[in-house]
């Protein structure tokens, strides 16, 4: 099966051809400064005829079996990979307060590809799916309940597919050591907005996130946890507006705020540049912390996984990691194992669409 | 000597006289409702070795709330003061230890007022009054973030642009710094160890603000408040940690007006504005045990959830922890939130013991006999930490030690 992943972000837009027999992508590629709103359809009409033209030049004119569309936010609606129907639309347009800019964005892909793919399945994956069976204790904040439901303001994760893979995979390896449900593992996804997981069984118990991927670790150019305060300071101080204030925490932040320059987590980590070092050091202790919240949520931890696009600095964040006293400690009583899961996310997204469209497809899709 | 201790809030002066080197309370009261008419009358509630009486006065402010207050303790001449002890929410970069206060050093801590905004500048007010009505009296001023000084820049440094780390001095300084010290120090005593070797996590859940501190070889290296109060474990009124994005949204529904949302997260938020009953955790509690709504059970659980998360945290970043200390008033007088927190943390080597920690009198080890790390029930004492620091500082000025 040939699955056309689409991933739109607030100003570029993400696509792979994914092959699932070849378990790769057969090309794949960003369109930059993209603005996808049911105001920009030309827009989009151009951007994805381009991207279509490229596919059936590299799949010998035939068009591809499926379609992923893959959002970051898919509040508490979708819990699962779910086929594109007239349910799951209406079920979208609910989720436009939560995600102002992503849905109706995700929309207008669907119509796109309603008008010049008609037939071609479509799945929705969320990044937030894993996440929606948090525990309030852990998705609520210290706010009124109305005011936080009124405005969808609650904790979760985004990188869920990863996670649920991670957590997979470290089963897959230690399934003789460890039974479903009681596996304590802390998954680290390393992408530009990192994020890390506590994930009981296969229940996440903690995420590092927030209502938005701002909370928490600090990222490429995303400040992570900061004090509530601050925003307000650069308000008052600096006679700043929420959008400018909105541009500086998630643009000019990160490793970008803390070396000046627009480094990565591999350069961070690898390099060893002074100018790094700083960054480093934050970042190396943040995950430390995060690391104790999630074993204290646990009563444990049997498991650390990596994933995301970062490797290289996943191996020198973890041999940081288990150098600490803590872990040694832990590390005497109990083995810690360490697993790397180096499948890409196109990889991730291919498999649970293709499996969800199998299982909701009356006749097989395949033989 | 006699050491007059000062706690401005912004609208109250709570003072405490004691007896240095002996540690004596002598007297102690608090003046209310300083500052413009409300509804009720202003007042002193004045205590002398234990004898409470009220006296009904207007003070337009901190100044003459400390003018009368002197005046009631003239009344007795043994209570005046040697020296005055103020206690100062935030040293910013400027004061990383407790200091003698002069006109110059005055004129500091009002430059870094607004770091502050709603606690240093009454403690500012008091400063020079109590300065210009009695010259002759050594003050000192103690600070809440002076304990966290040492923090390593790792812990302290927030993941924004160099203008604002450097130019704005936007950081994290910590509070509660000067009750953190005080029972991590009496915990130390208790252990028979030097502080300088003390490694622990320190809970302060006061009734009103709550933070913990990672305390390694003595030395403050973490908190869970950060450049404000605001940051960290959910309190009585203030929210704790929330996503960035979430404050900008709600400056978006308040049209851009911080302060609208300054008020929300700092007064109406925390335990008051999740349950919508109470500011107090302790009815939360309460409630709970009486079956209470789903706001009422999510308010508990995500209370002692913070806790626990951040006791893991900084249990992790300690990493050979002796002991574990709650303090201030849920600290100290409810088992069923440290029985909780503490609960399957054997990971961590805690070990509470379930009888011990339901009986105990403080000060008290509640951990069980083969729990590797002690856990602590310690009753905090602000008043006397900020006392014996000044006592100190008198005593090195008579010496003719620098400060």
């Amino acid at each position: 099966m040939k699955i056309l992943i689409l991933k739109p972000g607030s100003y570029s837009l993400n696509f792979s051809f994914y092959s699932t027999s070849k378990n790769r992508s057969l090309l794949k590629g960003k369109i930059e400064n993209y603005r996808c709103s049911n105001n920009d359809r030309m827009t989009i009409y151009d951007t994805m005829e381009g991207i279509l033209r490229i596919c059936l030049e590299q799949n010998r004119g035939s068009i591809p079996d499926a379609i992923a569309l893959y959002g970051r936010y898919g509040g508490e609606l979708f819990t699962e990979p779910t086929p594109v129907d007239e349910e799951s639309i209406e079920r979208l347009r609910d989720l436009i307060p939560g995600a102002p800019l992503q849905i109706p964005g995700l929309l207008a892909l669907i119509d796109w590809c309603r008008e010049n793919l008609p037939g071609t399945p479509m799945v929705l994956l969320f990044g937030t799916s894993f996440f929606t069976s948090l525990s309030p204790r852990e998705k609520l904040y210290g706010l009124n309940p109305e005011l936080a439901e009124s405005m969808k303001l609650q904790r979760s994760g985004f990188h869920g597919l990863f996670h649920e893979d991670s957590v997979k995979y470290v089963l897959r390896r230690r399934k003789k050591e460890l039974r479903e449900g009681t596996a304590k593992t802390l998954s680290i996804c390393l992408e530009p907005r990192p994020e890390l997981a506590a994930v009981l069984g296969k229940v996440p118990q903690i995420t590092t996130s927030g209502t938005t991927p701002l909370e928490g670790l600090p990222g490429h150019t995303t400040c992570g946890e900061i004090d509530p305060s601050i925003a307000l300071v650069l308000s008052r101080k600096m006679g700043w507006g929420p959008e400018q204030i909105d541009a500086l925490l998630t643009r000019e932040s990160g490793l970008y705020g803390l070396t000046g320059d627009r480094v990565d987590f591999d350069r961070v980590f690898l390099s060893g540049e002074e100018d790094c070092l700083l960054a480093r050091e934050v970042l190396q202790y943040r995950f430390l912390l995060a690391c104790g919240s999630g074993v204290a949520a646990m009563s444990g931890v049997n498991a650390i996984v990596f994933s995301g696009r970062y490797m290289a600095a996943a191996g020198v964040l973890s041999q940081w990691l288990l150098s600490r006293e803590f872990f040694q400690r832990a590390g005497e009583t109990r083995e810690i194992d360490v697993f790397y899961n180096t499948t890409p996310l196109e990889g991730i997204i291919a498999g649970k669409a293709g499996v969800t469209l199998l299982e909701n497809q009356p006749e097989p899709l395949l033989v | 000597m006699n050491i007059m201790v000062m706690n401005c809030g912004s609208s109250s002066l709570k003072y405490k006289i004691l007896s240095m080197p002996d540690e004596m309370e002598m007297a102690g009261g608090e003046a209310q409702r300083v500052g413009p008419k409300t509804t009720e009358p202003a007042r002193i509630i004045h205590r002398v070795w234990g004898k409470e009486t009220t006296h009904f006065t207007d003070m337009a402010d901190h100044g003459e709330a400390f003018r009368e207050v002197m005046n009631l303790l003239k009344e007795t001449p043994e209570l005046e003061p040697d020296a005055l002890g103020h206690r100062v929410v935030h040293g910013g970069n400027r004061f990383k230890k407790e200091t003698l206060v002069d006109k110059a050093k005055i004129e500091t801590l009002e430059e870094i007022s607004d770091l502050a905004p709603l606690h240093n500048p009454p403690a500012v007010s008091l400063l020079k009054a109590c300065n210009r009505m009695y010259p002759q009296l050594p003050q000192s001023a103690v600070f809440d973030t002076s304990f966290h000084s040492t923090m390593p820049e790792y812990a302290y440094t927030y993941a924004l642009p160099g203008s604002l780390r450097e130019g704005q001095g936007i950081r994290k300084y910590g509070f509660h710094g000067t009750s953190h010290q005080f029972v991590v120090e009496e915990a130390a005593r208790l252990m028979n160890r030097p502080m300088e070797e003390m490694n622990a996590v320190s809970c302060h859940l006061g009734s009103g603000g709550a933070s913990l501190c990672a305390v390694k070889d003595g030395r403050s290296v973490d908190n869970t408040m950060g450049y404000s109060p605001l940051q960290g474990l959910m309190m009585s009124t203030r929210s704790g940690d929330l996503d960035p994005a979430v404050v900008l949204r709600l400056m978006a529904l308040h049209n851009g007006d911080a302060k609208a949302v300054e008020k929300k997260l700092n007064k109406q938020s925390g335990v008051l504005g999740m349950s919508g009953v109470s500011s107090d955790i302790r009815d939360v509690f309460s409630l709970r045990e009486k079956k209470g709504t789903d706001q009422i059970k999510n308010t508990a659980s995500l209370y002692l959830w913070r806790i626990r998360k951040y006791l893991g945290a900084y249990l992790t970043a300690v990493g050979n922890a002796d002991a574990v200390i709650f303090t201030d008033t849920i600290g100290e007088t409810m088992p069923l939130v440290r029985q909780i927190v503490c609960s399957d943390m054997d990971v961590f080597g805690i070990r509470l013991d379930a009888k011990k920690n339901e009986t105990a009198e403080l000060p008290a080890d509640l951990a069980a006999d083969d729990s590797p790390v002690r856990v602590f029930a310690i009753r905090t004492n602000e008043e006397l930490a900020i006392a014996r620091r000044t006592y100190n500082l008198v005593i090195n000025l008579r010496k003719g030690v620098k400060a």
